[in-house]
């Protein structure tokens, strides 16, 4: 016995058609004509069925002139389990060629043919055999094939569909890789316009977040006044390392938070104010009660004391109600200066001497500095002298009771274009989270209703307002527990 | 053992049951290519008690025919000339070595595991697209002959080395490589030199323990597969083949043929499914 052999000219004859056939072939379909031609120069056949392997039995996908498959279906069965090439005489002389297509132990489909060969030989069974092994493995390439397009084209639609619920977000996602470089964005991402701010604290956070593996969330002002939350989550996709980012235009949320507060400020600056009449309004009327039922019995000494002190709290009254006056105009915008030439440096020690007294009682020294005698500037002084006033009595309100010197310094520093006013304490200070709401309406450091300094809110707004209608500027420096220096700069 | 003893022991393997003419017969005519299946039917029928038997078992659950068979030509049609010629090579060795008592020898069980082996190695040959898969029945029934020899040659020495394996819980191989003599594959190899038998049934018998040995690449991959093919027969139904340890799988041959785990437990359910059949193998 040589070892198996078959006549190398047939073989050639099949491979040779399989890769003349099969070059072309870009489907499953396709490639069943493909198998007959090449059967056909090996076997002379008349009629031919291909049945692929469907769940556990056998569906017919092409033939020509073939009989019923019922009547072939045992014999497909038959060859499925025997896995190899077989010839059965029928009774009408034909010949019955049944051939499986086995690819790794698995039957992927029988191919089975009426010939009229009346002799078969050793070399067209090893021939068939070849033929039946070349054409199993292309069609499991097929089968493959088509199967990854079904599966891309699953994987394509429900790409399709999430795209479409993330673009219909107005939240802004976008997924960065590890390079930092975005590699995927959704609509609202693409279309929105980010400042240079706001793009800044974007890739700070993405940073973080990937350097720290963990989410970070952030809420963020940009420079035009809008709110954005911005949250970073740090995920694993395909083994890589991604950040999901979330951008959201809070804007909206932020401004209700905001008018709720200036609400809950109004109601407080409400009971400040009702708080803030009553006093000297109750004193007025106790003094004035004893006026009138006891006259007789006062002594001239004690009228003189009464009197004094129904004058000073009338005028505190006075106060008062000019400074709701003045806010007033400010919220509807009729505050309106009148500019003179002015000497502010008269102005401000005439606005001093009449602060003495409370400086004095307060424990507060005030000094004042000017390098000139004179300095004249367009000012409206009526308003201007508020100005001096608030400072300066604020200054002495918030004087810190455990030093015991206390002092409060006004200087003058005229310069070319503008002059700068200058008042300095060494008070309790202004913790450094107030910040510019020092000058917001209604705001109070204590919001607490403590009424251990009076006061109505009101005066720093009215303070900067009337600055900056004369085109001048006002901020401050300040440390807690060692002092403040506000400065107020107009121009001349 | 030395060049003399040797020399004896093959003399002993040339007195031994060779194939008969008709066997003969088939084995040249199926490898040739022009061979048509009336030469073949009439070489069978040469021999009215083969001819009865491949019908037998043509006709038997093992090929279980859509219909029944009744012409010789018929069945070499439907099963195809390999495995006729299968059927002739089976039924001599199992006439001529495993139908009388051996010394040492339980011939019915290691005919068991011939026959499962045999039909593992086709399992393995359809899994791995191998396409001569009849050429690999035929060497893996052939493959443990060598045993069955040692048994009728020297039944003193087959005793010692089967005591020695069983106690030590080793293989056969294991003790027979450490001995100064040839193995069982290569008392096989011999004997099918002298039956002429082709290069590639002689090397499978030689190396199906030691299959990295064999450089004939025709014949490489027939050795790997007898080898897998005896390894699941082991884990199917082992014991039958005087082992007594676990029958390893060599790694050169599992990257060869890339075998992937999923695939050799394929080949074990297949082979674990057909083996209420060997039962078939053994009405012949």
């Amino acid at each position: 016995m040589g070892k198996p052999k078959t006549s190398t000219s047939s073989l050639n004859r099949v491979i040779s058609s399989f890769l003349r056939e099969m070059v072309a072939v870009e489907s499953l379909e396709d490639s069943y004509e493909g198998f007959v031609r090449i059967l056909k120069s090996i076997l002379d056949f008349n009629w031919y069925l291909i049945a692929l392997e469907n769940e556990g039995g056998y569906k017919v996908v092409h033939h020509f002139n073939a009989p019923d498959f019922e009547e072939l279906e045992s014999y497909a069965f038959w060859v499925a389990e025997r896995k190899s090439v077989s010839f059965f005489t029928l009774e009408n002389e034909e010949l019955l060629v049944l051939i499986p297509f086995i690819f790794r132990g698995r039957v992927l489909a029988v191919m089975i043919v009426g010939a009229n060969q009346g002799e078969i030989d050793v070399e067209l069974e090893d021939t068939i055999k070849i033929f039946a092994l070349i054409a199993a493995n292309t069609l499991a390439n097929l089968i493959l094939a088509d199967q990854l397009k079904e599966r891309n084209a699953i994987i394509e639609e429900s790409r399709r569909f999430l795209n479409l619920l993330l673009d219909s977000f107005s939240d802004q996602i976008a997924v960065y890789d590890v390079e930092r470089e975005i590699v995927y964005m959704n609509e609202a991402f693409k279309k929105a316009e980010r400042s240079e701010d706001l793009e800044a604290e974007i890739a700070g956070a993405v940073e973080e977040s990937a350097l720290r593996k963990e989410s970070i969330t952030k809420e963020y002002e940009t420079s035009d006044g809008r709110f954005y939350s911005i949250e970073t989550i740090p995920l694993r996709l395909e083994g890589e390392e991604r950040i999901l980012l979330i951008v959201s235009d809070i804007t909206g949320t932020k401004e209700l938070e905001r008018i709720k507060k200036i609400d809950r400020m109004k109601t407080e600056f409400v009971a400040n104010v009702s708080h803030e009449i009553r006093t000297p309004l109750a004193a007025i009327k106790a003094y004035t009660e004893t006026l009138l039922y006891s006259f007789e019995d006062l002594d001239s000494e004690t009228l003189q004391e009464f009197l004094d002190t129904i004058l000073k709290q009338s005028e505190h009254l006075e106060s008062i109600v000019e400074e709701l006056l003045d806010f007033s105009r400010i919220e509807s915008g009729t505050l309106k200066v009148e500019k003179e030439k002015t000497d502010i440096v008269s102005l401000t020690k005439e606005v001093l001497n009449k602060l003495q007294a409370f400086a004095e009682k307060n424990g507060v020294k005030i000094e004042f500095e000017s390098e000139v005698d004179e300095c004249l500037v367009e000012i409206d002084s009526r308003q201007f002298r508020k100005v001096i006033n608030n400072l300066v009595s604020n200054a002495i309100k918030y004087s810190d009771k455990e030093k015991s010197d206390r002092w409060v310094k006004i200087s003058v520093y005229p310069r070319d274009s503008e002059v700068e006013i200058i008042v300095a304490d060494n008070g309790i200070g202004i913790p450094e989270h107030v910040g510019d709401r020092i000058f917001q309406r209604y705001y109070r450091v204590d919001s607490k209703l403590t009424y251990e300094v009076s006061g109505t809110g009101l005066g720093l707004t009215i303070t900067k307002e009337i600055v900056e209608a004369h085109g001048g500027q006002i901020w401050y420096e300040s440390v807690e527990k060692m002092g403040t220096t506000f400065h107020v700069v107009i121009p001349r | 053992m030395n060049a003399v003893d040797l020399e004896k022991y093959l003399e002993g393997i040339e007195e031994l049951p060779t194939p008969n003419f008709v066997v003969r017969r088939i084995i040249q005519l199926v490898s040739d290519p022009n061979t048509t299946v009336k030469q073949v039917q009439n070489a069978i029928s040469m021999d009215p008690s083969m001819s009865a038997k491949v019908l037998k078992l043509a006709n038997s659950a093992y090929y279980a025919l859509p219909k029944k068979v009744s012409k010789l030509s018929e069945a070499i049609m439907i099963l195809g000339f390999k495995t006729v010629r299968n059927l002739a090579m089976s039924i001599f060795t199992k006439e001529s070595y495993f139908s009388q008592p051996i010394p040492q020898v339980d011939e019915r069980r290691l005919w068991r595991h011939l026959v499962l082996t045999a039909m593992a190695c086709e399992v393995v040959s359809e899994i791995l697209s191998y396409p001569n898969k009849e050429e690999t029945f035929m060497v893996g029934l052939l493959h443990d002959l060598g045993k069955i020899i040692m048994g009728m040659l020297n039944p003193i020495l087959l005793r010692k080395i089967l005591e020695y394996a069983r106690k030590s819980k080793v293989n056969f191989y294991d003790v027979e490589k450490e001995l100064p003599i040839p193995h069982h594959g290569e008392m096989a190899a011999a004997l099918f030199k002298v039956w002429g038998l082709s290069e590639i049934t002689i090397e499978s018998a030689r190396n199906h323990h030691t299959p990295h040995r064999v450089e004939d690449e025709n014949s490489r991959d027939i050795v790997y597969i007898v080898h897998v093919g005896n390894v699941i027969a082991n884990i199917v139904d082992g014991g039958h083949d005087f082992n007594f340890s676990i029958v390893d799988i060599d790694l050169q041959v599992w990257e060869a043929l890339n075998l992937t785990p999923k695939a050799f437990k394929t080949m074990i359910e297949s082979v674990k499914n057909k083996q209420h059949l060997i039962e078939e193998f053994d009405t012949v």
